[in-house]
């Protein structure tokens, strides 16, 4: 026997031997697309044998007989594998056409067994002639038929589906039938390659085999990576032989199979014990075969960068996102950081998103953050949505992982807690994320990212406190500043008063005022003037700080009789040709909630600054209005006007706005302040309009008295 | 969940049954406190969503705003629909919080029509349950899917815009069962028509799931068992090699087991059997001995969908926790409502039931729904804290009755439900074709009137059935064993009725076009009007 003719029997045998190797280990929850398959491994056994009897030629049976019986087991694989994939796309719709298709076998059957299909065999050492007849046709139109229609479901399914993995089971099913229909043509045609045929439906079996063995039934990537391993023991096996067959020449063929055997399982035991080889013969089918896009050493030194600089999470963030999207091609991706307050994560980052997203928040006591908190690795959002605990998730929050296309999520965790996360759209390719990505690639990018988050935070909080320090600084120093104003102001406005009072009491005291031209009665009004006024100033002092701690119950006060009572009581001596003027409705307005001397003095003091700063000849206008559940006072002058920088700070204590201006003007600075105490007392508001060069407005709103309550609840009126 | 949701046809196509599994049932793998958790979080999302609806603005206008999950209970009172239906009844688009995606209808047995709108989410999550029932109902163990894409499922519940019809669309979401009748004839027939022709069909395409009320599937199999099923029509159809092929190996089946009438379990081995209906425990062992499987149950209710389902081993039901938040009135407050008027104010959450106790279901719908402490008047009974042999750690139900299905003797022994009668009935020894009872009044003396219809071959007297009636329901209600002595007299009394009466008054019914609410009259108490047409039937 020749090495070919060995090989034609060698092939067919071993092919049956596996196909029976594959039955017995076939899994015991038997679907039906896995009995389907057990229904392949009986006819293609049934084929392998007949081949290996007839090549043999060892009777004794005639030939052309074998040939025929083998056939019945070779022309049942089409419809077979039909049926197979008819419950691999879950289409048993389609069954009757499986029917039918048995009714089509058993009428080529009888064609073959009444010799239409095979008229004679001859078997000349080992090589087998045969003459074919019309009943040919039929059998290959019963084949072609059942192959194409399995390999036209197959693609239309590929072309239909959007799940990426079982697209990737669906291309693994076409695999296996490009290897039938390559395994048959090649027989069928003036190739005559047997026995390539029997050679592929053997390696068609081990592929669906392997994969179902793993239970994820046809996965391209996990079936292809191990087949391959079995394929180096099956080339090493070969390579033997061919060697063996080589170098020693003719060789007795049981030798040769039983050393062969015995070489290939050695192969097997050393690579599935000895897993330096295994995985390096795994790393070089991957590099070889399945060469990931990018590579995730580089994608992590280049994070590994980013990091290393001190940024601020958005900033961070951005960077981020730039490396991973590039490196995986993704549609969007998008980073959320636990906010300061700890109660949400906010998005600081976000990729391909722009002008999709705004501000987007999830509060720390959803699921989904609590779910993050525990994995320790990445997860497909498709993964979350079957979590019984996940159903608690808001119709809101899944929208938002909807709006971020978020197809996986990856936790940013430092210390068993969750900092933040990424969210990780679809690939551009369209291809499913991995294991190793999700398991191994991304996790170890989010530490880096975990590490540098803190590093941040901690820049952060340290920016934060340097910034607020800062502005402390900057607030003492305006208070220094302030202070020194004071003092200078204080020492002016109290030693004006404190001379005259001095001068006036030396002269009393030397008798001499009647010689300066001045009566008893002048210099006794002027010291109680003066007196007066030094009091005043003090009382400003002492008033400002007593506004706050004032917490007697509010009454309705009238606030046109206490103005008019204000305006009579104005020193207007003290600023002749100034006119005040007073607009009311003329339907009487509600009392307002308040303290009668407190809004008093507020009242004073804005008249008082409104005079004071107003040209002589000119108006002061005060108008009262109510608006709604209020009313409104707005005192009017027409005086030099107020810059905007200084608006802001005219309601500070000692504040005296611009010197220009204030510096002949008597006072501390406290009216104003005294001012916005009393409003904020009375929990109203005050606005003021100003320009400069066009007087002022000061305008206030206090509650009118118009609800009946007891005062405790009154207070929460206010309150509200 | 938002509609982009559905994926579990996918995930069935790539067999990864863990997922599907995780994905529908893995709600028995929560804890008491991840149940209750899920509870609240949901309802708090519901006040987000609900607070901003025209309907609860107008309905609780001062409460609204205040919501929260700590004062709900004490703020807003307990409702019913009478309460929902000035606001409901006319099917308005924008008087929920979300959009709207389809009404669903009561069967109007308890007097009136209820609408009820669902949103996308609801009916989204109803077909997720559904589907969940249909695992459940076929699986073997914990992790057991075995229904699979193109299965083939039959049923002859009600169509849109009943509740059932409505769970046969949304779960046609998430897997591409083949139906029987298919969706759009479904909608088309008639409830005779359909039980007419899906039978038919599923001879020739076959069946692996199949929902139904209890009592079509007892009748049927009883019709298999009678002599009739062997004396149908030839018809061409008969000649279809599919139902030829799946009549043999019926036969094939029947002969072996020694029979010489075929059942339907011998023409078509169910993955699964949903069935409905308070005489489904009644009818179990003979629904196994028909089917071939034991009938699977859930509890739901138009307001809120499925609200509880039974495990794989078809025993006691699990609330589902992401269906509607649920609150139980003490069975006494609902008793002492009943019997003595007294409105029910305090109820209990799911972790304060007691073991042995039954209560009164109050829910709150999630996902923008309208329903807030709305009252089914529903009676469950907790039987256990949990079901250790399948390793369920929440609360174990069954259900008792509807409010209408209880009958009482003024007080004296307790209430009645439907169940005890069917029970005594069964135990009793009477056989029958259909019944009702009302409780009325005869010279002074509270009674417990019996209208029943015998079966054929009966020959039993009224007096005969009395006393059959009355010492078997002494076995069985340890309140009424003493009624004879307190009351003097034996309050019970049977009126036979004519042969055929229940069907002559499903015809007319039938003829009339009432709805199927009103095709049969109601065993608990019926009006005193249909009680006359039974009694003057012929």
């Amino acid at each position: 026997m020749t090495p070919v003719q060995f090989l034609w029997v060698l092939i067919p045998a071993v092919s049956c031997i596996l196909y029976v190797t594959l039955f017995i280990l076939r899994r015991q929850d038997v679907g039906d697309m896995a009995r389907w398959f057990q229904v392949f491994l009986f006819a293609a056994a049934w084929w392998s044998l007949g081949s290996m009897l007839l090549h043999l030629d060892l009777g004794p049976a005639p030939a052309v007989w074998i040939q025929r019986v083998t056939l019945v087991g070779s022309l049942a694989i089409p419809l077979i594998f039909f049926g197979f994939v008819i419950h691999f796309l879950s289409r048993r719709n389609l069954l009757p056409w499986a029917s039918w298709g048995v009714l089509f076998y058993l009428g080529v059957q009888i064609v073959n067994l009444n010799g239409y299909v095979v008229s004679d065999v001859q078997v000349v050492r080992g090589e087998v002639f045969q003459d074919l007849e019309w009943g040919v046709m039929v059998a290959s139109i019963y084949w072609s038929f059942y192959i194409y229609f399995a390999a036209f479901l197959l693609i239309r399914e590929m072309t239909l589906t959007e799940d990426a993995a079982f697209r990737s089971r669906v291309k693994y099913n076409l695999v296996v039938l490009a290897l039938l229909w390559a395994g048959n043509t090649a027989n069928a045609t003036a190739l005559q390659a047997y026995p390539v045929d029997l050679l592929l439906a053997a390696v068609a079996a081990l592929l669906i085999f392997v994969s179902s063995s793993r239970y994820q039934f046809l996965e391209v990537e996990r079936s292809f990576r191990r087949l391959l391993l079995l394929l180096v023991v099956g080339v090493t096996y070969v390579v033997f032989a061919s060697l063996s067959l080589n170098i020693l020449g003719h060789i007795d063929p049981r030798y040769l199979a039983t050393v062969s055997v015995a070489v290939g399982v050695l192969t097997a035991l050393l690579l599935y014990s000895y897993p330096p080889l295994r995985q390096g013969l795994l790393g070089f089918i991957d590099r070889v075969f399945l060469p990931q896009q990018y590579d995730s050493a580089e994608l992590i030194y280049a994070i590994s960068r980013r990091t290393n600089h001190l940024l601020l999470p958005a900033a961070l963030g951005a960077q981020v996102l730039a490396e991973i999207g590039r490196a995986f091609e993704l549609s969007a991706a998008a980073m959320f950081v636990r906010s300061s307050a700890q109660d949400e994560y906010e998005l600081v980052a976000a990729y391909n998103l722009e002008g999709e997203i705004g501000a987007a928040h999830l509060r720390a006591d959803s699921p989904l953050i609590r779910e993050l908190s525990a994995a320790p690795q990445a997860m497909h959002v498709d993964r979350l949505r079957e979590l019984p605990r996940l159903r608690a998730l808001w119709i809101s929050e899944w929208q938002l992982l909807e709006a971020l296309r978020a197809q996986a999520l990856a936790p940013i965790l430092s210390e068993n807690r969750l900092e933040g996360f990424f969210t990780l759209g679809p690939k551009l390719g369209g291809e499913p994320y991995t294991r190793q990505e999700l398991r191994v690639t991304l996790p170890t990018l989010a530490n880096q990212v975990s590490i540098a988050l803190a590093n941040s935070r901690s820049y952060a909080e340290a920016q934060a406190r340097a910034d607020a320090l800062a502005q402390m600084n900057e607030e003492l120093r305006r208070l220094d500043r302030m202070k020194d104003e004071l003092l200078q102001n204080l020492s002016h406005e109290l030693r004006t008063p404190l001379a005259v009072l001095h001068g006036y009491a030396e002269l009393l005291q030397d008798g001499m005022y009647e010689k300066v031209g001045i009566s008893a009665d002048e210099l006794s009004a002027t010291i109680m003037r003066q007196s007066a006024r030094l009091g005043l100033l003090v009382n400003d002092i002492v008033y400002l700080t007593q506004i706050e701690h004032d917490t007697r119950p509010f009454e309705p006060v009238d606030l046109v009789e206490l103005l008019e009572a204000c305006v009579r009581d104005l020193d207007l001596s003290l600023k002749p040709g100034v006119e005040v003027v007073i607009r009311k409705p003329e339907a009487p307005l509600p009392a307002v909630w308040g303290l009668a001397h407190r809004l008093y003095q507020l009242v004073n003091n804005l008249l008082d600054n409104a005079i004071k700063y107003s040209p002589a000849g000119s108006r002061v206008q005060v108008s009262l209005a109510q608006q709604g559940e209020e009313v409104v006072m707005a005192v009017s002058d027409q005086g030099p006007g107020i810059d905007a920088a200084q608006q802001a700070q005219i309601w500070d204590r000692f504040y005296r706005g611009d010197a220009s201006l204030t510096s002949d003007k008597r006072g501390l600075g406290l009216g104003l302040a005294i001012v916005k105490k009393v409003i904020d007392l009375h929990k109203g508001w005050i606005v003021l309009e100003s320009q400069p060069g066009r007087g002022s407005t000061f305008r206030f709103g206090l509650r009118a008295a118009t609800i009946d309550l007891s005062p405790p609840l009154l207070e929460e009126q206010l309150l509200a | 969940m938002t509609q982009n949701t559905p994926l579990t046809r996918n995930l069935l196509l790539n067999r990864e049954y863990e997922r599907v599994w995780q994905r529908h049932c893995g709600f028995l793998d929560l804890t008491l406190a991840e149940s209750v958790a899920v509870q609240r979080r949901l309802l708090e999302e519901q006040f987000e969503i609900a607070r901003k609806s025209k309907l609860w603005q107008t309905m609780f206008p001062a409460q609204v705003q205040e919501l929260t999950l700590d004062n709900f209970r004490q703020i807003i009172p307990l409702t019913t629909y009478a309460d929902y239906e000035p606001h409901l009844a006319g099917r308005p688009d924008d008087i929920l919080g979300r959009p709207i995606q389809e009404w669903a209808r009561t069967s109007g047995r308890g007097g009136r029509v209820k609408w009820i709108p669902y949103t996308p989410e609801a009916y989204l999550q109803l077909g997720e349950v559904s589907l969940a029932d249909a695992i459940l109902a076929s699986a073997a163990f914990r992790g057991d899917v075995r229904v699979r894409q193109d299965d083939v499922v039959v049923t002859n519940l009600p169509a849109r815009p009943y509740l059932s019809g409505l769970a046969q669309v949304a779960t046609a979401e998430y897997v591409r069962f083949r139906l029987i009748p298919r969706l759009d004839e479904f909608e088309q027939m008639t409830y005779q028509e359909r039980n007419a022709k899906i039978f038919e069909r599923a001879m020739v395409q076959g069946m692996d799931l199949l929902g139904s009320m209890t009592l079509v599937l007892v009748k049927m199999g009883e019709y298999f068992e009678s002599d009739a099923s062997r004396q149908r029509k030839f018809t061409w159809q008969a000649l279809n090699p599919r139902l030829l092929w799946r009549y043999i190996r019926a036969r094939a089946r029947a002969r072996k087991e020694g029979r010489d009438h075929v059942l339907p379990r011998d023409l078509w081995q169910l993955k699964g059997l949903m069935c409905g209906g308070a005489d489904t425990e009644i009818f179990r062992e003979r629904i196994r001995n028909y089917w071939g499987r034991d009938p699977h149950e859930s509890y739901g209710c138009t307001e809120a969908g499925i609200l509880a389902v039974q495990a794989w081993d078809c025993g006691d039901m699990t609330f589902i926790p992401h269906s509607a938040f649920m609150e139980f009135i003490p069975a006494q407050d609902w008793a002492a409502e009943r019997l003595q008027g007294a409105i029910p104010t305090r109820t209990l959450l799911i972790d304060e039931l007691e073991v042995g106790s039954r209560y009164e279901v109050v829910i709150s719908n999630f996902y923008g729904g309208p329903l807030l402490r709305y009252r089914l008047h529903d009676l469950i009974e907790v039987t256990a804290a949990g079901n250790e042999a399948l390793d369920i750690h929440l609360p174990q139900i069954r259900f008792v009755g509807r409010s209408g299905d209880f009958i009482d003797l003024s007080g004296f022994a307790g209430l009645i439900d439907e169940k005890q009668l069917l029970t005594t009935l069964r135990d009793g020894n009477i056989p029958h074709s259909d019944w009702v009872i009302r409780k009325e009044i005869l010279t002074n003396e509270s009674i417990l009137h019996l209208y029943i219809e015998l079966t054929p071959e009966t020959d039993l007297g009224a007096d005969e059935v009395k006393n059959r009636f009355h010492t078997t329901l002494k076995g069985l209600n340890p309140e009424y064993a003493n009624i004879e002595e307190m009351l003097g007299y034996i309050p019970v009394k049977v009126t036979i009725l004519p042969m055929g009466t229940f069907s002559r008054y499903l015809a007319e019914q039938t003829e009339k076009g009432a709805d199927m609410a009103h095709l049969k009259p109601n065993r608990i108490n019926p009006s005193r009007e249909i009680v006359d047409r039974l009694v003057h039937s012929l």
